[in-house]
């Protein structure tokens, strides 16, 4: 009994090295479309979105499990040295490895027991809980400003890219237009220009 | 660095005017002197070289002669200063040398001034750097070019080995693997920017408001005009600017637009008034239909310049473009002789004036515009305007001396509502008055040149509303005469008294400006526009306050709130980590080779949307003219046939710039195209006969790494080993013998002789084939025996230098679905196929001594 619980948790330990954590994905990823993506690297042995309790933002984060460790190591690198946007998302997305506390099915580690327990005010751990849930709870706070900033300015430049991809959609489409009617052509005859894809 | 600025000094700071003379008072380039690398080096023990500068000082009052021992350049600034270190033991800096004297220091002035701009922009490419010099340097006879630095390629050497900025800088890659002769990578490279270069620039490449080049903001609007957007770009001319304060500032802007585009309000080029410009009844002026000009004219003016001295015809005339008629400006025909331009040939080539739609060509230019280089007041300047036109100012225009251009009162931007932080102005300007009174007042009484940056500074201090004067602080010291504020006129006189706070705000404004850059008559000349300044004033203090300022975001309520301590501590850590980020640097490190030629294609700065409408438009005016019966030569002005080719480029380049967004809403980066396992199959199956037992075989951009797996297994079958290696930036999917790397990065030595080699396989395209040419060009470097190729038609061939023969192409073995782009999916989530409307051929190259081998192979197996 002990030894295949051990067995067990030694086999999941495996699974975390050949896995990494994938984040700042957008909303429109897939678990299929994520382990496409990276199925170019390496073959992905499974991949899974991780949901968030935390924040009810829109940016998602996932596990994606390799065929082992080394390609695990290598997806990351590909991933950290060149921005990789999934899904056509202006977004690159991060990457790093897997930690056991990543996992919501991890099994439990041999010979360690959880025990839930109520606690009274008067008790000395009391005051010591109270301390770690008021740090959490600052903690996350903390992360959320931070993410709220980090949007922000993310908002800031795409809007500044909308901006511009307007202005420069809309110059295709005046010279689409121009051309499509082919006036541009016509003029070119009378001018006596040799038209043709290559100028 | 310099000397100190303290009282009672004898030298003084900047000498102009300047020359050297050696023992025997023969001419000498203050080069010959030692560099002094180590400003605080103060050792005096240089015997040998005797030489002393001579020149003068204070604007030409005072003489000097002062014997010298070495000399030192500074590139940190906005210009190049050059400074000599004289036998007192004081820095002394050289403004323009004497006229006869430039061809002394030409050479090493180009150095200094070349190391200055490779150094402020590394990524500039070749040309556009001598093109920038070929500015600064305009009056020389000769342009300057490589052979100037090639005198002083030790100077360049060690200010290379002392500045990572420079060595890092593309040029002086170029430039050192040139001078030594050898290939060099970027050799390749300049070709492909040379192809690009033969497009035609149709934007104005002068600033509207001082008619100089340099770096200038183009405005995206109908007026087609460019600026300089702050006072340091345009310090050579003295230009005002449109005030921004650095670089940052008006790049946020990502389109830019100049206040008359903006409100629909522009000047007619006749008259010189505002009037309304949008397509409405109320419409006052109308744009001239010519595809590259963006005057207004109200429709009177612009008739009664079209048929001076026909009061029914030009009547008729305005009535029609009263009704939105098109019509050509007479800055497109010849004053004179009343032609058109013809772009191709010189004599007939456009000069056009600046202040009023006058042109003519260049043999028709009054002999009054051409001669006029006495007393140094110019009227035409070549290399300023694209297409090799001249920048005139006609005889109607009086030249301030000063400035070297007429009065800049010509350009008038909306009034529109004030904002209220100019309230703040007032106190401000009292500030100014009573100083200009100190600068004055010094200036009566004591008229040296040692005197005056000082006095700038201090005035400055005073004025500068907390921004980093840096720049400003570095003018060279201009003659400036006290100020008469009573001098300025409001455009409107209706509105000065609403007005009357900003008009005391624009001044003080101004007037520092002015007073720093020596230039009066922005202000004495009359109106200048208000609203100009003081919106820059706005914006740049509203653009500062945004970066800082998003601290007081609220964060949702279910969290204990955090505290403005925690806040400023958050807010200062991502300050913190974004300032420490350099994004060249980023690029530099990141980004592979191949994308950074690719960046090349971006869009230039000049293709503006006013541009493209008023080309479109000029198209459509210039058909419907030719239909209703006008000569061909009449369409011509409207829409020049470069125009038309310039559409197709557009088109082109908007089409691959906005590719992922007109196709690829599911795109998953890298943009890489692999070829069909199906389709390697083909290939492996008709390559396999040219192998050798031993052979190494290299896959130069492997992607997924299937054909040389494919290779392997069918020639083990046949029984032939094999080594193989290949290459990719990305991690492929396969490791066999697979390397990340770069494969422009692969030594010579890496791989084997090349009659062991066979190299190739599908590299990345590029535009035009730009970037299979750099890849096989490196694979070219190795002399493998054999190469195959799934390249691009317009790729270079090989055989043309010789060294290599085709065997056999086939163009029909890649047609349909030959590729895939891999790691994207479509809606329903399969594999996302591609195929290329013309597809690219397999091609099989061999190298000249095996080609009677191979050939035999090819006929044997029935492939030719």
């Amino acid at each position: 009994m002990e030894s295949t619980a051990e067995a067990k948790y030694a086999a999941f330990e495996e699974k975390v090295k050949r896995t990494i954590f994938v984040d700042n994905l957008s909303p429109q990823v897939t678990e299929t479309v994520l382990a496409k993506a990276l199925n170019q690297f390496g073959t992905v042995v499974s991949a899974s979105l991780i949901p968030n309790y935390l924040e009810t933002g829109n940016i998602l984060c996932a596990l994606v499990e390799m065929e082992d460790s080394e390609k695990a190591n290598k997806v990351i690198s590909s991933i950290t040295e060149f921005p990789f946007l999934i899904a056509g998302m202006p977004r690159p997305v991060r990457a790093r490895f897997a930690e056991v506390e990543m996992f919501d099915d991890r099994p439990v580690k041999p010979g360690r027991r959880v025990r839930c327990s109520w606690l009274d005010p008067s008790d000395p751990d009391f005051e010591v809980a109270k301390k770690l849930k008021r740090l959490t709870r600052k903690h996350a706070a903390e992360a959320s400003f931070l993410l709220k900033q980090q949007l922000d300015r993310e908002e800031k430049l795409h809007k500044q890219q909308v901006e511009n991809l307007k202005a420069n959609f809309k110059k295709y489409e005046m010279i689409v237009g121009v051309l499509s009617d082919k006036t541009v052509q016509s003029l070119a005859g009378h001018y006596g220009m040799r038209v043709s894809d290559d100028l | 660095m310099a000397s100190s600025d303290e009282e009672g000094e004898i030298l003084p700071q900047y000498v102009s005017n300047y020359h050297f003379v050696d023992d025997s008072g023969a001419s000498v380039s203050f080069s010959v002197l030692p560099v002094r690398w180590d400003v605080n080096d103060v050792s005096t023990n240089l015997e040998g070289t005797h030489v002393a500068l001579r020149g003068t000082c204070s604007n030409g009052i005072q003489k000097i002669y002062l014997p010298v021992m070495g000399w030192k350049f500074e590139l940190s600034y906005v210009q190049p200063e050059i400074s000599v270190f004289c036998k007192a033991k004081k820095w002394v800096m050289l403004q323009k040398p004497r006229k006869v004297f430039e061809q002394v220091v030409r050479k090493i002035l180009i150095t200094v001034h070349w190391l200055h701009f490779i150094k402020k922009n590394p990524n500039a490419s070749e040309k556009s750097v001598w093109k920038h010099l070929l500015k600064t340097f305009s009056t020389y006879e000769d342009p300057p070019s490589e052979n100037d630095l090639l005198d002083h390629k030790g100077l360049i050497m060690e200010a290379a080995r002392r500045d990572k900025d420079l060595k890092a800088s593309r040029s002086f890659c170029t430039f050192i693997g040139k001078s030594e002769g050898g290939e060099t990578f970027y050799e390749g490279v300049q070709t492909i920017i040379d192809d690009d270069g033969s497009e035609k620039d149709f934007f104005d490449t002068a600033c509207a408001i001082c008619d100089n080049g340099g770096d200038i903001l183009c405005c995206n609007g109908r007026c087609l005009r460019s600026f300089h957007p702050t006072v340091a770009d345009g310090v050579e001319s003295q230009c005002a600017s449109l005030g921004y304060r650095n670089k940052a500032e008006y790049e946020a802007i990502q389109i830019f637009m100049c206040e008359n585009c903006i409100y629909q309000q522009h000047q007619c080029f006749a008259c010189g008034r505002l009037g309304f410009s949008d397509r409405s009844s109320s419409q006052e002026v109308f744009p001239c239909a010519s595809a590259t000009c963006g005057h207004f004219y109200h429709p009177q003016c612009v008739a009664r310049l079209l048929h001076t001295g026909n009061e029914i015809q030009a009547e008729e005339l305005r009535a029609k473009i009263s009704t939105g008629e098109s019509f050509v400006c007479p800055a497109h025909k010849c004053f004179i002789c009343k032609e058109c331009e013809d772009a191709d040939v010189d004599a007939l080539q456009f000069a056009m004036c600046r202040r009023c739609p006058k042109a003519y060509h260049r043999k028709c230019l009054p002999r009054g515009i051409v001669h006029a280089h006495e007393n140094n007041l110019a009227r035409a300047w070549e290399g300023l305007l694209p297409n090799r036109r001249i920048l005139i100012y006609c005889m109607e225009h009086k030249i301030d001396r000063q400035l070297k251009t007429p009065a800049r009162d010509h350009i008038i931007f909306p009034k529109v509502e004030r904002r209220h932080t100019l309230q703040l102005m007032p106190r401000q300007r009292k500030l100014v008055i009573s100083k200009r009174t100190e600068v004055s007042d010094g200036f009566a009484v004591d008229r040296t040149a040692v005197k005056k940056p000082k006095l700038i500074k201090k005035l400055h201090d005073c004025v500068e509303i907390g921004n980093s004067s840096e720049t400003d602080k570095r003018y060279p010291a201009h003659d400036f005469e006290p100020l008469k504020k009573s001098n300025i006129i409001h455009p409107d006189k209706q509105a000065l008294k609403k007005n009357i706070c900003s008009v005391s705000a624009r001044s003080s404004t101004v007037d520092t400006r002015n007073l720093l850059s020596g230039n009066n008559s922005l202000v004495n000349s009359g109106f200048y526009p208000s609203k100009f300044k003081q919106q820059n004033i706005v914006s740049s203090k509203m653009k500062n306050s945004i970066p800082d300022k998003p601290a007081m975001k609220k964060i949702s309520s279910s969290l204990p709130s955090v505290g403005a301590e925690t806040k400023k501590r958050i807010l200062m850590l991502m300050e913190d980590v974004s300032s420490s980020f350099d994004a060249e640097e980023f690029k530099k490190r990141n980004v592979p080779n191949t994308l950074l030629y690719c960046s090349r294609n971006a869009l230039e700065k000049s293709f503006t949307l006013g541009l493209v409408e008023a080309s479109v438009k000029a198209v459509r005016t210039a058909l419907q003219n030719l239909e209703k019966g006008c000569s061909i030569e009449d369409a011509k002005t409207v829409c020049q046939p470069e125009i038309l080719k310039q559409i197709f480029r557009w088109q082109k380049k908007l089409g691959i710039y906005l590719t992922p967004f007109l196709h690829g809403a599911r795109y998953t980066s890298f943009g890489r195209h692999f070829t069909q396992v199906g389709k390697l199959k083909e290939i492996v199956d008709r390559l396999q006969w040219y192998v050798q037992d031993g052979d190494m075989i290299v896959d130069f951009c492997c992607g997924s790494n299937e054909f040389s797996c494919l290779l392997k297994e069918k020639l083990e079958q046949t029984g032939k080993s094999c080594l193989f290696r290949n290459y990719d930036i990305i991690q492929a999917k396969n490791d066999f013998c697979f390397e990340k790397k770069d494969w422009l990065k692969v030594g010579l030595g890496e791989l084997p002789d090349g009659a062991r080699l066979i190299m190739g396989l599908n590299p990345p395209f590029g535009v035009k084939a730009s970037l299979s040419n750099i890849f096989i060009k490196k694979a070219l470097e190795f002399k493998p025996k054999l190469i195959v190729l799934i390249t691009p038609k317009e790729t270079e061939r090989l055989d043309k230098n010789g060294a290599y023969d085709l065997i056999w192409e086939d163009d029909a073995l890649l047609s349909g679905k030959a590729f895939y782009l891999p790691g994207s999916v479509d809606v329903n989530d399969n594999q996302m196929e591609s195929w290329n409307l013309s597809p690219p051929p397999l091609y099989l190259w061999s190298r000249t001594d095996w080609t009677v081998r191979h050939m035999s192979v090819a006929q044997q197996c029935g492939h030719i």
